[in-house]
């Protein structure tokens, strides 16, 4: 079945692209500058935790200022810094004393990332580019209370996370204003949650690993210059995986300076 | 050596009276335990415990569904379409190809289950009822008599002129860790008292061994009391097996240990060796539904060995009489290395036979409590249970939670499982005692809370 698609649609795709990429003219470009803004993210990752034996849904809200460097024509350096939401709702923390099943939604924790985009070709209108990223969230210490119990209880902790993801991107310089671009990249995301339980005399602590089970991310976005100086940004992913999908969605704008 | 000695009296046919175990010395000054008449017993009439077990109706979730899709649907894009009506939660039940999921906040299950029928690809979308199969056991006598681990409030009529008003709730909570855990056979719980009827059908095959027994000093622990074995059974009686009673802890064993007589009496000695005896053969629990008024250090001393051991030590605060002590009893009494259970009654309030004092740690229900008993004990007109109060009732329904506890997290320390006993209590007397007081301790257990996942929210 897969050779019959790679026969019916792939190869005449890639010719397709390959005629395209040698026969449309050259769009400008930036030479080398700074830029800066703010992107907001939001994606979702099934993961799986207690070892591949549970799964359950996350997902996570970024909003970061973004800075890149145009070092020459085709390397581009991004740097970002936010703040970050991550909602890890379904965990359950058994080997606590008392076990917790983390139901409370987002949970903050500080966002830096950095990227790196060279370019490997380019015909005409087209550019294929390497696309590389991380992005660490580091927990911020949140306390709950556990309120039902004979005596106050809390329970003190916070997930952190890493996202990285590597791969091609095909970029079409179709105007001066508007420049699509669909990649397709591999994505891992892992961390870990941790809570410490105290209840009286009673404590414990617990972390608990957790990877996303999507590992493929496949992104439509395109840059759009509203005048020199500003560009909006935008890109929707998804991930496919054994049973699923994930998502990922970003907008943002640059200021040119 | 033997001291004192005090017979269980019967009253035939319903009220049979048993005992609690106190202290007492004899002329020659030695310690020994022994029954008083003080606690009485009812056996169940066979009109009554014949009585069907009342069916629970069926309720449906109010945020799960089963959601079948139409044959040629994929699982991804299955799951993609739950995922795109903010189902959660989501779990394929293979075999039967059904998708178990989770209505999001603020939406019906009857309106989930319209929307997703307006969806092509969705073969059938139904509500994801409540089941107790395994949660509540189908024992014979668990619906209506064992209030105790399961209150539905009405009326628990167990004589004609004894006739209880029930409070809903008023209950350790135990379907709610039955969902958690029923046991497992590799915890074990020592009885330490007057042996066990290791041929009572709730009973012959939870036993181990035949235990010891320290005051014939042989290894037959059998029963020739009937307090031993009414406590044996509500810790852990053979549960769902469609007769009978539930213990609490459905799978866990039993280890026999004798250290009191016929007539319910015992000396210290015999139960400091029991103690020890059951810590060394693999004891994760030991009850001891007995007690003495006077303090012991050996007695002491064999608690703190069960307890160095990782081993949980639960013991009956004691029963008190008009114009008898109503300080906790001992080894109830030695704080730092046992779990002393008060008693509650069918309202949640305190039983009023019901020692007292800053040892108490928590409270169980401990009144009109079924328990299994000797076919030779209640007679042959009668089935082999009874009825009966005290906190020797109560403290059994601990020490089946801590097993519970112990087979759900086997790494926890025994100081571990006597915290958790007593933080998830429920505070039932909080309006005269708020926080922990002298009658209830913490309060009555709840195996719920101490098993069970706590949500943290917002």
């Amino acid at each position: 079945m897969n050779g019959r698609i790679q026969r019916v649609f792939v190869w005449p795709a890639l010719a397709a692209v390959l005629t395209l990429l040698l026969a449309v003219p050259a769009a400008a470009e930036d030479q080398t500058g700074f830029k800066a803004g703010f992107t907001l993210e939001h994606f979702s990752r099934k993961v799986s935790w207690n070892d591949a034996a549970e799964t359950s849904k996350s997902s996570a809200n970024l909003f970061a200022a973004r800075a890149e460097i145009v070092a020459s024509p085709g390397l581009i350096f991004d740097f970002t810094a936010g703040f970050a939401l991550s909602n890890f709702n379904g965990l359950v923390f058994d080997t606590l004393p008392i076990s917790l099943d983390y139901e409370a939604g987002g949970a903050s924790g500080v966002a830096i990332g950095a990227g790196l985009r060279a370019r490997i070709a380019r015909f005409n209108d087209f550019e294929i580019e390497g696309a590389a990223r991380f992005v660490y969230c580091l927990k911020l210490n949140k306390t709950w209370t556990l309120d039902d119990f004979a005596v106050t209880g809390t329970a003190t902790g916070g997930p952190t996370w890493m996202r990285v993801s590597a791969g091609p991107r095909l970029l079409y310089h179709s105007t001066d204003k508007f420049t699509p671009y669909l990649s397709v990249s591999a994505d891992w995301f892992s961390g870990h949650f941790e809570l410490a339980e105290t209840i009286g005399d009673l404590s414990g602590q617990e972390k608990k690993k957790i990877k996303g089970k999507s590992l493929v991310d496949i992104a439509l976005g395109g840059d759009y210059k509203l005048s020199d100086r500003v560009t909006l940004r935008a890109e929707a992913g998804f991930l496919p995986y054994g049973g699923g999908v994930d998502a990922d969605l970003s907008v943002g704008f640059l200021y040119n300076f | 050596m033997r001291i004192f000695s005090q017979k269980a009296c019967r009253v035939v046919p319903i009220v049979l009276a048993l005992l609690l175990l106190g202290l007492a010395s004899d002329n020659s000054g030695q310690q020994k335990t022994e029954k008083r008449n003080r606690v009485a017993e009812r056996t169940s009439r066979k009109a009554r415990v014949d009585r069907t077990v009342r069916s629970s109706s069926s309720a449906l979730a109010t945020d799960r569904l089963i959601v079948k899709f139409k044959s040629g649907t994929t699982a991804a894009t299955a799951e993609t379409l739950l995922q795109y009506h903010s189902l959660s939660n989501i779990r394929r039940i293979s075999g039967v190809d059904v998708y178990r999921v989770k209505v999001p906040a603020g939406v019906t299950v009857r309106q989930m289950i319209a929307a997703l029928s307006q969806d092509p690809a969705v073969s059938s979308a139904r509500p994801d009822y409540r089941t107790k199969i395994c949660a509540v056991p189908n024992d014979s006598y668990f619906s209506y008599y064992q209030y105790n681990l399961r209150n539905q409030g009405g009326s628990l009529i167990i004589a004609d002129d004894l006739v209880l008003a029930l409070t809903s709730g008023a209950d350790i909570k135990a379907p709610a860790a039955w969902d958690v855990t029923t046991g497992s056979a590799s915890t074990i719980i020592g009885i330490v008292d007057t042996g066990v009827d290791m041929s009572h059908s709730e009973l012959s095959g939870k036993v181990v061994s035949t235990g010891y027994d320290f005051v014939n000093d042989d290894s037959d622990a059998t029963d020739d009391n009937s307090h031993g074995t009414w406590v044996a059974g509500i810790a852990a009686a053979a549960t769902n097996n469609s007769s009978g009673i539930a213990g609490v802890a459905w799978n866990c064993k039993i280890l026999p240990v004798k250290v009191m007589d016929a007539d319910g009496n015992g000396y210290y000695s015999d139960m400091i060796e029991g103690i020890v005896y059951a810590a060394d053969n693999g004891a994760k629990v030991i009850n001891i539904s007995a007690g003495g008024t006077d303090d012991d250090t050996t007695l002491e001393a064999a608690c703190k060995y069960a307890y160095d051991k990782g081993v949980v030590v639960v013991a009956a605060a004691g029963n008190f009489d008009t114009g008898e002590s109503t300080a906790v009893t001992y080894p109830a009494a030695y704080d730092n290395y046992v779990l002393a259970v008060a008693a509650t009654d069918y309202t949640d309030a305190w039983a009023d036979f019901s020692c007292y004092g800053s040892q108490v740690d928590v409270a169980a229900p401990g009144v009109w409590i079924l328990g299994p008993a000797p076919q030779w004990y209640v007679g042959s007109d009668y089935l082999p249970y009874i009825f009966g109060s005290g906190t020797s009732a109560a403290s059994p329904q601990v020490a089946g939670f801590a097993a519970l506890l112990f087979t759900s997290k086997s790494w926890l320390t025994a100081s571990q499982v006597m915290s958790i006993i007593r933080v998830s209590a429920d505070d039932v007397n909080k309006t005269t005692y708020s926080g922990k007081d002298n009658y209830l301790g913490y309060g009555r257990i709840n195996m719920g809370r101490g098993l069970a996942a706590y949500k943290i929210t917002k």
